[in-house]
């Protein structure tokens, strides 16, 4: 077996049907430490994965390896596929065809042990409000089948990961949407899954229960969880995935780690440019031979650049050399929603 | 038992239920309506009582006896026939259905745990029952029994009630059939044992009220319009009421079980409710109860019709209740969609292809009418004193059930039809189509031959299965089967369309 993200050979086919751009090569994040050597490359695999609802096509023929400790963004508009791939990973909905493996075990073929390693998530979801919030925590705990002698301190471990101490011993009926959001977060986590799938958890949340979850799944990010986060509200994911799928009419029309889609998908550069005092620095600009879309607004100023990345100190020597008094200088960075619409047909979001 | 008080799905619904509080409120008004049942039957006619009277104690065990199993069967009925549904809606079905508890321990967990606090309130209310049982005079072994019973009724009640849960959409449904359950069953059950001329007598103890009666020394009065029996025929051995009522009971709670384990797990539309084999294994199941159950010579003792004319009503009964049987099999058998199209599209090689059980459903219907007419072949070569079958032919019972078997595959091909389009509730609506079918096919008979009274059961046989039903006309009959293969032909090809692939829309980047 090939080390962390090599993909096994794929087929023709499948390099059609969704690009996979994981490179053994790529950065991690100084926030996400590698996982621990597994001894296998993708801790998830969708394979050829198609689901049909009569003559609808949800998902066609997906095929995406995740490694392990990615934090995987699945966007795409509403009615895309992305909860049926997400339920059909958890092992709730059975594919037409394919198959889907979670740290190397088959789904559907061997649900039991394959629930060991998956943590899931939905949109709107109910809690049991007849119970306390460290009962149903223990109820789960004991559903996994997790140690008796572990199941007490790991409990009280994962309140405390999401912040309701003071919640332990209340009912679950007088609990906030946010803290039940929380609380499905716990549940999800309470029996230290390898790989964490989460649709859509930010639905319906305030602003600050959503702020308050983006902090607990940062955290289980930086303790090098696998985690697949569908949403169709881009800037959730911003700066918290590692990589990311956009799905459009249950085609994935393209997947991997957001530095290399942008990468490849950038073939310019944005600058922003601000600086003190007069100065004609569309003219300066426009002698440049790269330089294009030039839009200047007040003393501040955006623009295309079509060379290498290297060159682009001499941009910002010959804007001094000018006479520019430059203030700031600094290519603006692609956010996952640009990514989207370069990515994306323009469906409806 | 240690196991199953660790079972989590059970600890969850005793936490759920059984708060302290919710308890002593529970125990509370058990103790004092029975403290008050208590003295109202003390009271009553008591200065004319004398002292060793002791009938005021059978009347309030009678009201124990009456009181406990509605409420227990009411509650389990009700709890459990929303127990799944009701968390579907709520959207924490899911999260169950993703832990590593298994179908089996769900089911347990949910068995006992769903009606708790209905088992915990029969329990407050047991000391006093028993105690006014036994200072009564009735014996212990009848109470014990009786409760036994009760304990069984319940669970296959539950059992019932999560089967219906499991299929519904809504919880309100589930309610809905809980009301016709306990409307139309009694009535149902007893009809079989109505005049005391019925070949299946045994029947009747799918209502265990006859058999509590008789451990108490009550049996049905003699001028009631129906007879139940003490004994009744099992295998042709006179075996207790109450008895048949254990193996009744016992064999349909475990059928029950066979179907929830298998599909308690399963997304709604994935559900089907047995295996091709679990359902070879049911139809040998009720047909060797039928047969164990029916009692020919007894039925014809009670009415002036000579035995073997008894015995050809019962092979034509025996045949059309086979008939639905396959109906209800090729129901419980129907493919999910996307298993059917599964099996189409990646087919496996050889036997495989045939025995998987992604496929389609009308073969095992066929294997199942071979088995229903193995087990009826087999009683009429093995004991002609029990079914003296002097007026019947095999080989007329065969093509008969050859005859109803192509309608049963036939419209069972349209249920699957039906399944593989989008509509909502796709078998419910498929069946209510063949209702229409029936209904409007019968309509122009009538309408076009109602005058002709010749040609009527001709033109009956050529649309329906009358005649195979009915045993003549056989000429139009084949041919009406003839044009049912041709629809079964054409139904098929439907079928082969809708599990063609469809055309991409969307390219990748």
């Amino acid at each position: 077996m090939e080390v962390l993200c090599a993909r096994r050979t794929v087929p023709e086919r499948q390099i059609r049907t969704g690009r996979d751009n994981f490179s053994p090569k790529m950065k991690r994040s100084p926030f996400h430490p590698p996982p621990a050597r597994v001894p296998f490359a993708a801790m998830i695999e969708f394979q050829n994965l198609r689901r049909e609802y009569g003559s609808l096509v949800a998902v066609r023929d997906l095929n995406v390896s995740i490694p392990p400790g990615e934090v995987y963004g699945l966007i795409g508009p509403n009615g895309a596929g992305k909860t049926t791939t997400i339920r059909m990973a958890c092992g709730l909905l059975t594919p037409t065809s394919g198959g889907v493996r979670i740290a190397d075990v088959d789904v559907h073929s061997n649900p039991e042990l394959a629930q060991t390693n998956i943590g899931y998530l939905s949109d709107f979801f109910n809690v049991y409000d007849d119970l306390k919030v460290w009962e149903y925590l223990d109820y789960f705990a004991h559903a996994y089948k997790m140690p008796e002698a572990a199941i007490a301190a790991r409990v009280e471990q994962v309140i405390q990961h999401v912040g309701l101490e003071v919640k332990r011993d209340q009912f679950i009926r007088g609990l906030s949407r946010g803290m039940k959001q929380r609380l499905g977060i716990a549940r999800a986590i309470i029996h230290k899954p390898k790989v964490l799938l989460l649709d859509e958890p930010a639905s319906g949340l305030d602003p600050k229960a959503r702020s308050d979850l983006r902090g607990v799944l940062l955290a289980l990010r930086d303790e090098g969880a696998t985690i697949v986060i569908s949403s169709h509200i881009l800037s959730e994911l911003e700066g918290f995935c590692t990589s990311i799928g956009v799905m459009e009419k249950g085609v994935m029309v393209r997947s991997g780690r957001i530095e290399t889609i942008t990468e490849q998908e950038t073939r310019f550069h944005v600058i922003r440019l601000s600086w003190i005092g007069e100065a004609a620095v569309a003219d300066i600009l426009g002698k440049v031979a790269e330089v294009s879309n030039v839009a200047v607004s007040g003393p501040e100023a955006v623009f295309r650049f079509a060379g290498p990345e290297d060159d682009l100190p001499n941009v910002l020597a010959a804007l001094l050399s000018s006479g520019v008094r430059v203030l700031s200088f600094g290519e603006v960075k692609q956010t996952v929603e640009d990514l989207y619409l370069k990515l994306s047909h323009n469906e409806v979001m | 038992m240690a196991g199953l008080f660790s079972n989590p799905e059970l600890v969850r619904h005793l936490r759920m239920e059984l708060r302290p509080k919710r308890m002593l409120i529970a125990a509370a008004v058990v103790v004092l309506l029975s403290a008050l049942a208590l003295m109202g039957f003390m009271q009553d006619n008591a200065g004319t009582r004398a002292a060793h009277d002791r009938s005021y104690l059978h009347g309030l065990y009678a009201t124990y006896l009456v009181i406990q199993p509605i409420l227990l069967c009411l509650w389990c009925l009700s709890a459990c026939s929303q127990a799944i549904a009701g968390e579907r809606a709520q959207k924490t079905y899911d999260f169950l259905r993703t832990t590593r508890l298994t179908a089996g321990e769900l089911l347990t967990g949910m068995v006992a745990g769903v009606p708790a606090m209905a088992y915990f309130t029969i329990a407050c209310s047991l000391p006093f029952s028993i105690a006014v049982g036994i200072a009564g005079g009735y014996s212990a072994f009848a109470i014990v029994i009786t409760y036994a019973m009760l304990v069984l009724v319940a669970v296959v009640i539950s059992l019932a009630g999560l089967t219906i849960s499991m299929m519904t959409e809504k919880p309100r449904a589930g309610e809905i059939l809980v009301l016709v359950f306990f409307f139309f069953w009694p009535a149902l059950t007893l009809s079989f044992a109505m005049g005391g001329g019925s070949p299946l007598p045994g029947l009747s103890a799918l209502s265990v009220i006859p058999g509590i009666l008789q451990l108490y020394g009550t049996y049905w009065a003699p001028d009631a319009p129906f007879h139940v029996p003490s004994e009744v025929p099992f295998f042709a051995f006179h075996v207790p009421f109450l008895f048949v009522s254990v193996v009744l009971y016992a064999s349909i709670g475990a059928w029950l079980v066979v179907a929830l384990v298998r599909n308690l797990k399963k997304e709604r539309e994935e559900i089907r409710l047995l295996s091709h084999w679990q359902s070879i294994g049911f139809v040998a199941y009720i047909n060797v109860l039928i047969l164990a159950l029916l009692d020919i010579r007894g039925a014809a003792a009670g009415s002036a019709v000579p035995v073997e004319n008894v015995a050809t009503g019962v092979a034509t009964g025996y045949l059309v209740f086979n008939w639905l049987v396959l109906y209800a099999v090729g129901i419980a058998l129907l493919t999910p969609a996307e298993r059917l199209k599964s099996w189409w599209r990646h087919p496996a090689r050889g036997i495989d292809r045939y025995a998987s059980e992604d496929g389609p459903p009308w073969l095992w219907m066929a294997v199942c009418a071979v088995v229903v007419l193995g087990l009826f072949t087999g009683l009429v070569a093995g004991s002609s004193s029990l079914l003296p079958l002097a007026k019947w032919s095999l080989g007329a019972f065969i093509g008969r059930l050859a005859v109803l078997l192509i309608y049963a595959i036939r419209d069972v091909l349209f249920l699957q039809w039906c399944l593989l389009t989008r509509m909502k509730s796709p078998v419910t609506k498929g069946i209510l189509f063949l209702f229409l079918y029936y209904i409007t096919a019968s309509m122009v008979v009538v309408v076009m031959f109602g005058t002709k009274e010749k040609l009527m059961p001709s033109a009956f046989a050529l649309l329906m299965p009358s005649g195979a039903l009915a045993g003549n006309e056989w000429n139009t009959t084949l041919i009406g089967a003839g044009i049912q293969v041709l629809v079964s032909a054409v139904l098929l090809l439907a079928i082969q369309r809708r599990m063609s692939p469809q055309a991409l829309t969307v390219k990748p980047v």
